[in-house]
């Protein structure tokens, strides 16, 4: 990559305590339950039972009591992992049972997701919410991984792709590390079950972290989705520009005999 | 005369853009940057050239004189497309033009011959994939793959052992719940606990099918979107792909490998014109 | 210094009849310089991009700068591209400078194939530069397809995949076919450097030719002229070369030029870093090729699933949107300027050009080929399409395939129906119309509005 010259100004020492503060707040975001929890623990019953409490209220109507299934599917074996994925999306409560479920604020707080999965995990054997460690990971070691496993649908800079029958492979680019890992864990909707390891989900894992600081040397990447914006670019604004400078170039503004073209 | 000051000013711009450019090469440079002084260094020179053009010139418009294809020129004496004198003498010799003409067409026919040096005959080439009876299905790490490694709803790119990314071999496993399988007939005992294989080829132009709709159990090119349904033979179901992906016939060994038994059902990739010939 | 010259060549008289030489005033006779000058940006970039490129399939362990690569077997080529794009200054633009002028190139080419069609500039005499010009069409594309497959990335290598399929569909020929041009079966080592010497050497020579023949014709024949006042068909009205013309196209070469550097700089095209090298098992989404091929997938989207069976013999599906319709499109597109002799029963010889309204069955026909090819140049671009505006690919796929020859037909009538009611007014979309406004006072006069 080229050099970057940096006109860094001096700061002062209270501007980089300011910094220190900003940093540790910005990194306690990523502890907060809004974010979810980025290591399995054990729940107590309590949680349990506000999360059946809750359940019952909200989605058992599709999936059954006890989780078995009904409008909805079986979610006995499904896991924390995958009532963690689908709840802090929101993808769950799903809005609108004949599409696909998408990606939109939750519907509960973040206690609530707690107690909710905390009964959902007691189902069944299900996954656990799998921790995500990203040290030792090799940045070329999850490109390929990503490029084999995943770009047929999520698209080569992981901008998202059609996938049939109006179902898409969503941007990947507004997801966290733990959501990224259990997507390939519970395989939700149309996506595959992926039977990595976890050293490989952490090398692909780290691989969509570099590709959501979209890296872009060239310039604007218009949608990053390949030739089709930028055949739009390149004759939309590319053409056009020019047919507009050759109405420039032809018409004559000075005097001359017999004036103005038709 | 007064000198014109917008044109003044697109010249001077471009200077100063490109004195910025050789500057910028020599700290380092940068796509961006380059661009849009590149730009400027062009653009103002095109912009001034094109002011002068079309404010600043009092040529006026003028007429000359166009003389029309098909007649002749006024004061031409003879026909211009009349044959040539020594053109008869020519065309009397009928027999030595004649040959004249196969000698040259021959050598034609024989200076093209070694087009053929380009390529091999493919002969068979087309009707095999690499595949063979008892190979073991390994994936893109060049392990071998059990049914238990793949989970249901599961797809992995394999390949026959020793012959990781050999283009032909390209395989994705896929497991389904073996209860909901339709596979046609004969081919019962082809998949395993679920476990299925078909050629990552498509039938239509030979991309690489590599997205799996796994609720739906369908196979879906990324290129023209040729779907196929993985329980009856990988199927067409939409898109313009003609013919089902061929199946591979796998088993397990003792060790409790994936294997294939067999080469694919029939030749991968896109159809030709013998395609069925049935070898 | 010129009495040095014309001394010794002697080439003042003609050179002064050269430089006088007139040539009408149009801004659209401009898109042909257009074409001309994208070409010459396309050589200049492309000199500077060969002098860093290795046409070379031999596997290397990727060892530069960019992480995501390290380590990672490519191609030789694959790595001389990247080198240039991050190793070498001013690589990245040159190469983006590149690739853009390619894709304006060909829409330069055929929005002057457009406005020779529909001005009528195609009829005697000018019938063999019609020709001439619609070679270089095709050969511009080829230019185009050979030069973006060079750096053999997993994008560009699927669309030669593709290539070779559609090759080996052309019955009994076709395996054989496609094994001499790619060296073997796919993927074939060869295939990179026969690619380069096409990009290179075979077809921009022929396209140098090419235009040398178009523009020696130009100048033979003159150019064509609008009517107006002062204009017949024997002579041209405008500026002489020397020094109206020549300001012009120069300033048309320099903002030409300055506007694919202003691209080349500040959009990205065709990121190959983020393909990765090509592998044959793999096809990443959404896979298509550049604009000018688009058409070409969105037929083989479209053709439905049918391998015909002809005495025995498999006619791939492919075969018909890749092979038999492009030839016949432009075989017809060809041989236009007879066929519409033919139609019309006009042979003569014409110096002045139509208006597009004066020909409305021309014109038509023409919206039509130009919807027609948008549609499927849209099919081709139809899961992007799908994932833009939330329709399904499978509703995009059937919309297009029964409108393929209606919505073209339903715009050809519209246009007829334009043209035949615009026919002799002098009504212009841009401009006021001729004339003065009168309005009826109340006591029986007119007065100006």
């Amino acid at each position: 990559m080229h050099r970057v010259v940096c006109a860094c100004p001096r700061r002062s020492i209270l501007s980089s305590a300011i910094l220190v503060v900003a940093v540790v707040f910005a990194g306690s975001m990523f502890a907060s339950p809004a974010w979810g929890q980025s290591a399995p623990r054990e729940y107590t019953q309590s949680e349990v039972e506000a999360g059946r409490r809750l359940f019952e209220a909200g989605c058992a109507s599709c999936h059954g009591d006890e989780g078995e299934g009904g409008l909805g599917p079986d979610i006995t074996e499904a896991g924390a992992a995958a009532a963690h994925f689908q709840l802090t999306t929101g993808r769950m409560p799903l809005a609108d049972p004949g599409a696909q479920a998408m990606r939109k604020e939750p519907a509960y707080s973040e206690t609530q997701i707690d107690q909710l999965i905390a009964y959902v995990a007691s189902l069944g054997d299900g996954p656990a919410i799998p921790a995500v460690d990203l040290s030792g990971t090799n940045l070329s070691t999850g490109a390929e991984l990503f490029i084999a496993n995943c770009s047929p649908c999520h698209g080569a800079t992981g901008n998202g792709g059609a996938t049939g029958r109006g179902s898409l492979a969503p941007s990947l680019h507004p997801s966290e590390p733990v959501i990224v890992a259990e997507a390939m864990i519970t395989g939700p909707g149309q996506m595959p079950n992926f039977g990595f390891d976890a050293a490989t989900r952490n090398e692909i894992i780290r691989y969509v972290r570099f590709l959501q600081s979209r890296p872009n040397p060239g310039g604007a990447d218009l949608g990053g989705i390949g030739p089709v914006p930028e055949g739009f670019a390149g004759l939309a604004i590319g053409m056009g520009a020019l047919v507009l400078i050759a109405l420039f170039i032809g018409k004559q503004r000075s005097h001359a005999r017999g004036g103005v073209e038709s | 005369m007064k000198t014109p000051g917008s044109i003044t000013a697109s010249f001077v711009v471009s200077m100063a853009a490109s004195v910025g450019l050789v500057a910028l090469y020599v700290l380092g440079g940068g796509p961006q940057l380059e661009g849009v002084l590149l730009g400027f260094a062009l653009g103002g020179l095109g912009l001034g050239l094109a002011i002068w053009a079309t404010s600043y010139m009092n040529v006026p418009e003028e007429v000359e004189e166009r003389q029309l294809m098909s007649e002749p020129k006024p004061g031409a004496e003879e026909d211009d497309t009349s044959p040539l004198p020594g053109m008869e003498d020519l065309s009397r010799r009928k027999v030595l033009l004649r040959l004249l003409a196969g000698a040259g067409g021959t050598l034609a026919g024989a200076l093209a011959i070694p087009a053929f040096s380009l390529g091999p005959n493919p002969g068979d080439d087309l009707f095999r994939s690499g595949w063979a009876a008892g190979d073991r299905l390994v994936n893109l790490e060049g392990r071998p793959v059990r049914p238990a490694d793949i989970p249901v709803e599961g797809i992995e790119t394999v390949f026959p052992e020793d012959k990781v990314g050999l283009s032909d071999a390209q395989t994705v496993l896929i497991r389904v719940d073996p209860d909901i399988l339709r596979l046609p007939e004969g081919r019962g005992d082809w998949a395993h606990e679920g476990c299925l294989a078909y050629s990552k080829i498509c039938t239509h132009v030979g991309c690489s099918v590599g997205l799996y709709r796994s609720a739906a159990q369908q196979l879906l090119c990324p290129c023209h979107q040729s779907t196929f349904d993985v329980l009856t033979g990988a199927t067409p179901i939409f898109g313009p792909a003609a013919r089902p992906l061929p199946q591979l016939p796998l088993d397990i060994d003792d060790e409790g490998y994936l294997i294939a038994t067999g080469e694919f059902s029939a030749p991968v990739g896109p159809a030709f014109w013998n395609v069925d010939r049935g070898s | 210094m010129i009495k040095w010259v014309e001394s010794r060549l002697r080439v003042g008289g003609w050179a002064r009849k050269g430089l006088n030489k007139i040539f009408p005033d149009h801004w659209s006779f401009l898109l042909g310089e257009i074409s001309l000058f994208t070409f010459i940006i396309l050589v200049a970039t492309g000199i500077f991009l060969t002098l860093f490129y290795r046409p070379d399939a031999t596997p290397v362990i990727y060892d530069g700068p960019y992480l995501p690569l390290k380590g990672q077997e490519v191609s030789a080529a694959y790595e001389s591209v990247m080198r240039l794009s991050f190793e070498v200054r001013a690589g990245l633009v040159m190469r983006q400078i590149h690739h853009w002028t390619a894709i304006v190139f060909v829409a330069a080419v055929v929005v002057h194939m457009l406005r020779v069609f529909f001005t009528g500039a195609f009829r005697r005499p000018r019938e063999p530069n019609w020709l001439i010009g619609v070679g270089l069409l095709i050969f511009a594309i080829g230019m185009g397809f050979t030069g973006y497959s060079l750096p053999d990335d997993l994008l560009s290598g699927n669309g030669l995949r593709i290539a070779y399929s559609v090759m080996l569909s052309i019955p009994f020929a076709g395996p054989y076919l496609a094994s001499l041009i790619f060296g073997g079966e796919f993927p074939a080592e060869a295939i990179i450097s026969r690619l380069f010497v096409m990009h290179i050497m075979l077809l921009p020579a022929l396209i140098i030719g090419l235009i040398s023949v178009h523009l020696a014709i130009l100048v033979r024949q003159k150019h064509a002229q609008f009517r107006g006042p002062g204009r017949s068909e024997r002579n041209v009205v405008g500026k002489p070369l020397w020094p109206s013309q020549t300001f012009k196209s120069l300033a048309l070469l320099f903002l030409t030029a300055s506007i694919m550097a202003f691209m080349g700089g500040l959009l990205q095209i065709n990121p190959v870093w983020n393909y990765g090298p090509f592998k044959p098992y793999i096809t990443s989404a959404p896979s298509q090729p550049d604009w000018y091929v688009g058409w070409l997938d969105g037929g083989l989207r479209l053709f439905p699933g049918w391998d015909l069976n002809v005495f025995g013999i498999t006619i791939a599906a492919p075969f018909i949107p890749g092979v038999l319709v492009p030839g016949l499109l432009f075989t017809v597109l060809a041989l236009w300027p007879f066929i519409e002799a033919r139609m019309t029963g006009d042979r003569a010889e014409h110096q002045l050009l139509d208006h597009p309204r004066d020909m409305p069955l021309r014109t038509a026909i023409g919206v039509a080929g130009i919807v027609f090819f948008t549609v499927l140049t849209l099919e081709g671009g139809g899961d992007v399409l799908s994932i833009t505006f939330n329709i399904p690919v499978e509703a995009i796929t059937n919309f297009f395939r029964a409108a393929l020859f209606v919505i073209p037909a339903a715009a050809g009538m519209l246009t007829y129906r334009i043209c035949t009611n615009l026919r002799g007014t002098e009504f212009h979309p841009f401009r006021r119309a001729p004339g003065v406004r009168l309005r009826r006072t109340p006591d029986g006069g007119f007065e100006e509005v």
